[in-house]
């Protein structure tokens, strides 16, 4: 074989080189020796050729902008996003606030019935009403982390006060036991938020 | 956990990246629209669970998944590239073409180019992408797409030849040589 000669084994043996020349990672010895093959092997040459070609082409395709309307949507989407609250939340402590909620709208009377209140009964109702109302307010504010603190002082434990003033122990152990539920269903991340 | 301006912002710097990503996976410009707002939607509920460091793996990974699930589910290969397609391209490419006529066979071969990369089979055409249009190095795709250094090396080699052999019979390049004859071959013009 002269020089000028090349075989299609020695050019399988080369693949490799080809594509780490290619890559831009060739160097020393093995760079030398592909640099002796290419000089006798146009065909080679024509793959190397093509090969940085197509790279050269590829990397000229332009960076595209992304439309603005495309992050407004994002925007829009995620605003209107309510679903986290829950998971945020944990579904039990969502649905013991409401079954507490839902005890001061069903039995009214225990809280004032004619014999029970006591100077400082209707103050605590309010302040339970008023817990009721910041549960609300948390619930409507999808971007905003609620913590087991939050439940704790802003509702569990205003409810407790209030069911105790009024005699009805069975509802202040649900509201502790409302407490220790929220503890549960407290995750990591949520207290990270809190 | 980063705050929801802190999300705000990161998904504004990333979502150029993440668009032209999109854009050369799926072929389609409205596509890429849905595919880019579906992956920056996915990232903000899941910013939390993202460590600051791993953000734009983080997005390529997702993007590319989002694409192929839309691949998947409009039942269809990003075929439809075609005139729409070169439109972005045409845009962006405008203010460098140095001339009508050069501006045209220009955009005529890039468009060639993009629906030939469209058309490429994964993992090969989110390597090309992600290596040769985005620039990133085999370390930042090993990482975005898991997949082992070797394998990434491996796949985008084959994925140069593949396309290199698809683009063969396009009008506007030049045919390569079939390279594996069974025979001796004699050079006379050396290079390199």
């Amino acid at each position: 074989m002269t020089p000028h000669e090349t075989s299609v084994v020695d050019c399988d043996a080369y693949m490799d080189a080809i594509d780490q020349l290619i890559d831009g990672e060739l160097a020393g010895p093995a760079l030398e020796a592909l640099e002796n093959h290419l000089a006798s092997c146009p065909l080679c040459v024509a793959l190397v050729d093509r090969l940085f070609a197509i790279s050269n082409d590829l990397h000229a395709l332009p960076q595209l902008t992304c439309p603005d309307r495309v992050i407004e949507a994002v925007r829009t989407h995620h605003r209107s996003d309510r679903a986290p609250i829950a998971a945020r939340m944990g579904y039990a402590a969502i649905c013991l606030a409401a079954a507490a909620a839902l005890a001061l709208v069903l039995f009214p009377w225990q809280l004032t019935a004619p014999n029970q209140p006591e100077p400082s009964s209707s103050a605590q109702l309010a302040e339970a009403r008023q817990a009721i109302a910041k549960l609300s307010a948390t619930l409507a504010q999808s971007d905003t982390a609620v913590g087991q603190e939050t439940l704790r002082r802003g509702l569990v434990e205003p409810l407790g006060r209030a069911f105790s003033v009024v005699g009805k122990t069975k509802l202040g152990k649900w509201s502790a036991a409302m407490g220790v539920l929220i503890d549960a269903s407290s995750t990591p991340e949520q207290s990270k938020d809190s | 956990m980063a705050s929801s301006q802190a999300i705000d912002r990161q998904i504004d710097q990333q979502r150029h990246r993440v668009f032209t990503l999109a854009y050369y996976t799926l072929g389609s410009h409205q596509d890429a629209e849905d595919a880019t707002q579906e992956t920056l939607l996915r990232y903000w509920r899941n910013a939390s669970r993202v460590a600051p460091d791993r953000v734009e793996g983080w997005l390529v990974r997702t993007t590319t998944n989002v694409c192929l699930d839309l691949i998947r589910k409009r039942k269809r290969s990003p075929e439809t590239f075609g005139n729409e397609a070169s439109e972005a391209t045409l845009q962006a490419a405008a203010s460098s073409s140095p001339g009508p006529s050069d501006r045209a066979v220009s955009a005529e071969s890039r468009q060639q180019l993009e629906r030939k990369l469209a058309e490429l089979k994964e993992p090969f055409r989110s390597l090309l992408i992600l290596r040769e249009v985005q620039g990133m190095t085999y370390d930042q795709i090993a990482d975005a797409l898991e997949l082992p250094l070797t394998s990434v090396r491996v796949y985008l080699h084959r994925g140069r030849r593949l396309l290199a052999q698809q683009l063969e019979a396009s009008p506007h390049c030049s045919p390569t040589p079939e390279h594996h004859t069974p025979k001796k071959i004699s050079t006379g013009g050396v290079r390199r």
